[in-house]
């Protein structure tokens, strides 16, 4: 076995243990309340949640040695997910602000 | 003998792959430009803007130095990108738990938002336009 192998199995390990807690999140806030707060907080936890199970997906596959499909596809796939992430928190942040600026006007 | 399509293929297949390791750069800058504008707007380390924006920076530093594209960096003993993006990992990890840990301690929302400087100043104005109508 390629010592990269072995990093692509630590990295898609790492990422397995980070995926439980936005997943466990996404899991609770489905019995929760739905606002509009909460349910934005879902779809940016849901976006999270794809972009890390993509970079297991892409780690778990470059294991096996499928270097095209890996860092082809799967890698730039998940930075999309983050990009998407970003944009979207990039999103609520001016929609909080907007309308902590209503609410302070009315 | 050598197949010259097999080694069409393999160039073909490098050109593509190291194009699209670029894209995979360019598309990993936006995000980090994003969280590090509202990390510096948040102005504290605890944020999680701060926190994602140095886990993007560390994977960005891994990717560079994977895809040895970067004259410096190849010096580099081998393998060296990959433990980078292990890092990365690790420390993501360890946020996402930390993260989890404290909100579950203290009560409060996992991902804070930027305007909470902001709620307080707001409050602050409204309690002083209360006083000032009484």
């Amino acid at each position: 076995m390629l010592p990269s192998q072995y990093y692509n199995i630590i990295d898609a390990i790492v990422y397995l243990i980070a995926v439980i807690i936005p997943a466990y999140f996404i899991l609770k806030s489905r019995n929760s309340i739905n606002n509009n707060d909460s349910t934005h907080l879902r779809k940016l936890t849901i976006i999270l949640v794809g972009f890390i199970l993509l970079q297991v997906l892409y780690h778990v596959i470059g294991t096996f040695g499928f270097r095209l499909l890996a860092k082809g596809f799967l890698e730039p796939l998940s930075m999309v997910a983050l990009l998407l992430f970003g944009v979207m928190y990039l999103i609520s942040t001016f929609k909080a602000k907007k309308q902590q600026q209503q609410e302070f006007n009315t | 003998m050598i197949n010259i399509f097999e080694i069409n293929n393999t160039i073909s297949t490098s050109y593509f792959l190291h194009s699209m390791s670029d894209i995979t750069l360019i598309l990993s800058f936006i995000p980090l430009i994003i969280f590090v504008w509202l990390a510096l707007r948040s102005k504290s380390i605890k944020a999680f803007q701060f926190q994602i924006s140095i886990f993007i920076a560390v994977y960005i530093l891994g990717e560079i130095i994977e895809n040895n594209r970067i004259a410096i960096f190849s010096t580099l003993p081998p393998n060296i990108g990959s433990q980078i993006h292990v890092g990365s990992a690790i420390f993501f990890t360890i946020m996402m738990w930390f993260r989890f840990y404290y909100a579950e301690k203290r009560g409060k929302k996992m991902i804070e938002s930027d305007i909470d400087g902001y709620d307080d100043s707001i409050n602050d104005n409204k309690s002083t336009k209360d006083s000032n109508n009484n």
